[in-house]
């Protein structure tokens, strides 16, 4: 039955493509008061937290399915997926971390910001 | 003579006093009908779309190609709607980025006018802030004119 429906769809096959957006500037690259330019980079900050979290989903995919291959043994052979989920969660996490619901991408700019103040200071202190 | 013969005959005949489930069946009734109405039909559609012309595949955007804007979903049905119903997301970005200019420069006037409103009250040298005073001949000044008052 699954080969009569492969033929019956194969006679128009079409196809359907991943939109490329351009880059845009940044928010931090946006003059003081265009709106306009921060709707821009409202958008694009926002496409890239979903890619970034489709990334996490892949990453944490890789080690569910490494520990089905290895079993009974996955704490010891699936260490390096373990590491790169590790890296890509403090990753995420410190961009996208505690911004909650309404986090844009302002917020995540004065988060950046309030990092490299913290950075400094621990630098200083040292 | 017809002897009495077992066959299971349920007892006897009873006359069962419930509650009416008129009403109700007739509730579930109405409402089968009129789900399954335009229902069936769409299932049947939809069944046949994804028979006969099947889902698009996914492929790599051919150089020198840009695809329309349809062509970037998967169902065929979503293709169809974002081909013939909806608007372009072009158009549509356009439309809110047009919308947005509009009141970004309705706030920077309405903060200008504020500006000149302030400075001109303070100032007192611009066009607003105009009052009317009575006429300095209608003033008697007959009582300043003797000191010793």
């Amino acid at each position: 039955v699954a080969e009569w429906i492969e033929r019956q769809q194969s006679r128009n096959k079409f196809y359907y493509y991943h939109q490329q957006f351009r880059r845009v500037p940044d928010l931090s690259e946006c003059v003081e008061g265009d709106h306009l330019c921060y709707f821009e980079a409202e958008a694009q900050w926002r496409r890239d937290r979903m890619v970034d979290q489709e990334i996490m989903g892949i990453v944490r995919e890789r080690l569910s399915a490494c520990q089905y291959r290895e079993g009974p043994n996955h704490l010891q052979n699936c260490a390096k997926e373990m590491e790169q989920l590790l890296q890509v969660t403090k990753a995420y996490q410190d961009k996208y971390g505690d911004l909650g619901v309404h986090g844009n991408s302002r917020t995540c700019l004065m988060k950046q910001k309030h990092m490299m103040m913290e950075e400094r200071k621990a630098q200083e202190n040292a | 003579l017809a002897a009495p013969v077992r066959h299971s005959s349920h007892g006897k005949r009873m006359f069962i006093i419930k509650a009416t489930s008129f009403y109700d069946s007739r509730f579930l009734k109405m409402l089968r009908f009129y789900i399954c109405l335009t229902g069936i039909p769409a299932a049947i559609f939809i069944t046949y779309v994804n028979i006969f012309i099947g889902e698009a595949e996914l492929a790599e955007i051919p150089e020198g190609y840009i695809p329309e804007y349809w062509e970037y979903y998967k169902h065929p049905i979503s293709r169809w709607i974002a081909r013939y119903l909806l608007d372009p997301p072009e158009k549509d970005y356009e439309k809110s980025l047009a919308l947005l200019d509009v009141e970004a420069k309705k706030a920077e006037m309405r903060l200008m006018a504020l500006e000149a409103r302030r400075l001109m009250r303070a100032r007192g040298d611009g066009p607003w802030y105009h009052y009317e005073t009575p006429d300095k001949n209608l003033t008697d000044n007959s009582m300043k004119a003797t000191p010793d008052n």
